[in-house]
């Protein structure tokens, strides 16, 4: 019986989890389209936060050629914003379809109204967008998106899923 | 039983000091002298074990909701305190009473409920207090004690609708004022008379929907900057231009945005510039549609820099040489078919023109010489304009008179033929001191291949020509002549049979100091191949194919930094670092550098001079995710693994003895029972 607890003992001990170690934090998946024909779902890869997304309409269908939505992002920002950068990968199933790098805010052409925000603004990004041709979309399209600012820092990083049906 | 409770006593100890946290070390020293960053740890109070000498703290993204006069009073030597996003809803008085170096205070994104009026009492120059998103409606809601030192006020972002208690602060002092994204409509004399008792303020009044600025409000008012962007309520921007007049400052930014509505400038609202002083005028993102030579730019004759990106233009009237203090001039992102659309070369002042980025395709016609009159200009960048030459050789004739030119830029442009270059391309411009020419197609025509296309270019410090520019092995000449260049890009070209081996290349460059030959494929660099660049303190050698750090093809290895990462190299033959000055530094991170014995003296090197290792956390073992500076080997028998062999072969000879022993005795008690087979043995 001693030798048990012992035994007890020992494998507590063995499950200690080591200092240092810093468990990596998964936020949920959001969803922001849940139709029968399409289903668009995404889910934030920054360490420290998860991420608000938003569309008002989602296409009951794939027919329309093109659909006006609005799309309203919203981001806690854990540093400024007087650079900002975008890179996103388009992953089909083969790997990297497509890559989009494009200069969000510069210091001598900011183009949105979020550039030159301080650390602990809530950035609230409201705007209409063309859903263009979904019907030619792949069946299972992945856009992995990282934004990043002057320091290189993660201003935000997601992943966006993309499922046609 | 004793020994059943000493194991339960301690099962609940361990589960008990899983449960409760004992305090740790959560502030980590910033850059700042007596710098600490406390940030997001969600702390209820300050971490006793933060010194009392901290000067800056970041305490940010923590949980403070009631801030009192006992909250910081250990940190008597603050001079900026961090508060951002602390759930702060209440500021009692005097909070800030022992903080008499108290310089800068940040509140952004907390709920303020209540702030005393003596809340920040205590500092003796207050100067700068930020509060974005404090949810602030009124200038009253703030204390009304001690900022008279205040040189930043930054309230953006609230809900403040009137300006009728300006006249609180000391505007003797303030430098800054940010009112952008307040609920503000309408701006009266009365508000801004205060103003006029300021000088070189710099304000902002960006993203409030202004619909009325009543006459003369901001006459005789002089600022630094003045920032009336994405204010246009009903895409007029004659109601921002028409109720400035008087105004002087060096800097008026009226822009607009991508996620915001635009204004429609109409020639006509250029008149009110008659009554406006502006040095410096920013139209980005606006739509200009009628611009033609009876617009009024003589208004704007004081103007010296003009940014009209991505003004949805496509020609400038030549009356624009009305603006005859105009020196800078930025038309990035617009339409022009033909860079003489931008009748630049009418202004005779005119010393920067950017017109990066044209918009339209196929591209933009740079055929003949438009800017030959523009002869003070010294920067020109037309790149990644998709420049069509037309099949006309480039560029001389297209730069013609442009002979103080001191910067070009014409990267990143992809028309559909290759740009030709003759024998002299930047004849016309010989006192260039930066060309950039990356990402750009071009073939020389052959006859003029015999000599070096740059040669006359003596005055060139710095030199971009990285993509593919062409196999640098057969253009021996390329560098021919620039006997002052002190920066060399050569990032993506190609060498023969992916050697660096032909050192006359650089044999021209003597000043040169640094050196990028990153993504090029290289597989081997040979000896000696940098001999002649006697200056060199910077080589970029990233993201090639080399299998081996060669030292020997440097000169000197006293004052370098040596970039070798994200190439193929395993073991780093030790002898090669060893010789490496003071000052030196080597980048070799994202390599699959192996972590065996065989690279045992690099680990060794690296964990004793770790200050010569760039990248140090990204310099890590292939196979097993571990950095180099944390790894420790056991190569060969040392004299500790001796000992140790010597106490467990002593250890294994007792154990055995005391077997032995004890199984005589054994038998010695079964002395009945001899059959037992080791007994037997025994006492044969």
């Amino acid at each position: 019986m001693p030798h048990r607890s012992l035994f007890v003992v020992l494998a507590i001990l063995a499950h200690k989890p080591q200092s240092g170690l810093v468990q990596e934090v998964q936020w949920p998946i959001h969803t922001l389209c849940n139709m029968d024909k399409l289903q668009i779902a995404y889910r934030s890869c920054d360490h420290s936060q998860d991420i608000g997304i938003s569309i008002d309409l989602c296409p009951a269908t794939l027919s329309p050629l093109k659909i006006n939505v609005n799309l309203r992002v919203s981001l806690l920002l854990r540093q400024s914003t007087d650079e900002l950068y975008l890179s996103a990968k388009l992953i089909l199933e083969g790997g990297v379809a497509f890559q989009l790098d494009e200069p969000l805010c510069q210091p001598d052409f900011p183009r949105f109204t979020f550039c030159s925000r301080k650390k602990g603004e809530l950035i609230v990004f409201d705007t209409p967008l063309k859903l263009d041709k979904l019907k030619y979309l792949p069946e299972h399209l992945n856009v992995h998106t990282v934004i990043v600012n002057q320091n290189g820092y993660h201003i935000a990083c997601f992943n966006i899923t993309i499922i046609k049906r | 039983m004793y020994r059943h409770w000493t194991i339960h006593v301690f099962i609940v100890l361990y589960l008990a000091s899983n449960i409760i946290s004992f305090p740790k070390k959560v502030c980590k020293l910033t850059n700042e002298e007596d710098g600490y960053d406390c940030s997001g740890h969600g702390l209820l109070s300050i971490p006793d074990d933060l010194p009392n000498s901290t000067k800056t703290l970041d305490f940010s993204f923590n949980h403070l909701p009631a801030i009192y006069n006992t909250t910081f009073v250990r940190l008597k030597d603050l001079i900026l305190l961090d508060l951002t996003r602390c759930n702060i809803n209440w500021i009692f008085e005097n909070v800030l009473d022992h903080q008499t170096d108290l310089e800068t205070l940040i509140l952004i994104g907390n709920q303020l409920q209540f702030v005393a009026d003596y809340a920040f009492a205590g500092p003796q120059s207050l100067k700068h207090i930020s509060l974005i998103q404090t949810s602030l409606t009124d200038m009253k809601f703030l204390p009304r004690m001690n900022l008279n030192s205040i040189e930043t006020l930054d309230l953006g972002d609230n809900d403040i609708d009137s300006l009728l208690d300006l006249n609180l602060f000391n505007w003797q002092t303030i430098r800054t004022l940010n009112l952008a994204m307040n609920s503000i409509q309408n701006l009266s004399a009365a508000d801004m008379g205060i103003l006029k008792t300021s000088s070189l303020l710099d304000i902002s009044f960006k993203g409030n929907n202004i619909v009325f600025i009543e006459p003369k409000a901001f006459e005789s008012c002089q600022f630094n900057s003045l920032d009336f962007s994405d204010c246009f309520s009903k895409g007029d921007i004659s109601v921002i231009l028409d109720g400035l007049t008087g105004v002087l400052t060096n800097i008026l930014s009226l822009r607009a945005y991508e996620d915001s509505p635009s204004a429609i400038i109409r020639a006509e609202s250029l008149h009110a510039f008659c009554n406006i002083t502006v040095k410096e005028l920013r139209f980005q993102l606006q739509h200009f549609h009628d611009l033609t030579d009876d617009t009024p730019f003589e208004c704007l004759k004081g103007l010296q820099k003009l940014d009209l990106t991505r003004s949805h233009l496509n020609s400038l009237p030549a009356s624009i040489a009305k603006m005859t203090s105009l020196t800078h001039l930025i038309l990035n992102e617009n339409s022009f078919k033909d860079l003489c659309q931008t009748n630049a070369a009418s202004l005779s002042k005119l010393t920067v023109l950017s017109v990066r980025g044209n918009q339209l395709k196929p591209g933009m016609d740079f055929k003949e010489s438009c800017l030959r009159n523009a002869t003070k200009l010294k920067h020109l960048d037309l790149s990644q304009s998709r420049l069509l030459t037309g099949g006309v050789q480039c560029c001389e004739v297209q730069l013609a008179g442009l002979g103080q030119l001191r910067k070009l830029n014409i990267s990143y442009n992809f028309p559909a033929s290759s740009m030709k270059w003759a024998d002299l391309p930047f004849n016309a411009t010989s006192k260039l001191t930066q060309l950039d020419c990356s990402n750009l197609k071009v073939t020389r025509i052959p006859q003029a291949a015999a000599e070096g296309p740059l040669r006359n270019l003596g005055q060139l410090q710095l030199l971009n020509i990285s993509w593919d520019f062409s196999t640098l092995s057969t253009q021996d000449n390329l560098l021919e002549g620039l006997k002052s260049l002190e920066q060399l890009n050569l990032k993506d070209s190609s060498f023969k049979d992916n050697v660096v081996s032909n050192r006359e290349i650089f044999m021209h460059t003597p000043l040169l100091q640094s050196l990028v030959l990153a993504k090029c494929s290289i597989v081997a660099v040979e000896n000696n191949v940098f001999s002649y660049l006697t200056n060199l303190k910077d080589v970029d050698l990233s993201g090639n194919k080399l299998v081996v750090v060669n030292m020997k093809a440097f000169h000197s290895l006293n004052i370098v930094l040596l970039n070798f990462a994200r190439n193929l190299i395993e073991i780093v033959d030790i002898h090669t670092v060893k010789s490496f000055g003071e000052k030196s530094r080597i980048d070799i991170s994202d390599n699959p550098l192996a972590c065996n014995c065989s690279n045992i003296q690099l680990i060794g090197w690296i964990q004793s001079n770790a200050n010569k290792v760039i990248n140090i956390d990204m310099t890590k073992c292939i196979g097993f995710n571990e950095r180099l500076s944390n790894v420790h080997l056991k190569c060969g028998v040392s004299t500790g693994m001796l000992a140790f062999a010597l106490v467990v072969m002593s250890m294994t000879i007792i154990a055995i003895a005391f077997f032995i022993k004890k199984k005589l005795k054994y038998c010695g008690y079964q002395q009945i029972d001899l059959n037992v087979v080791p007994c037997r043995w025994l006492n044969e």
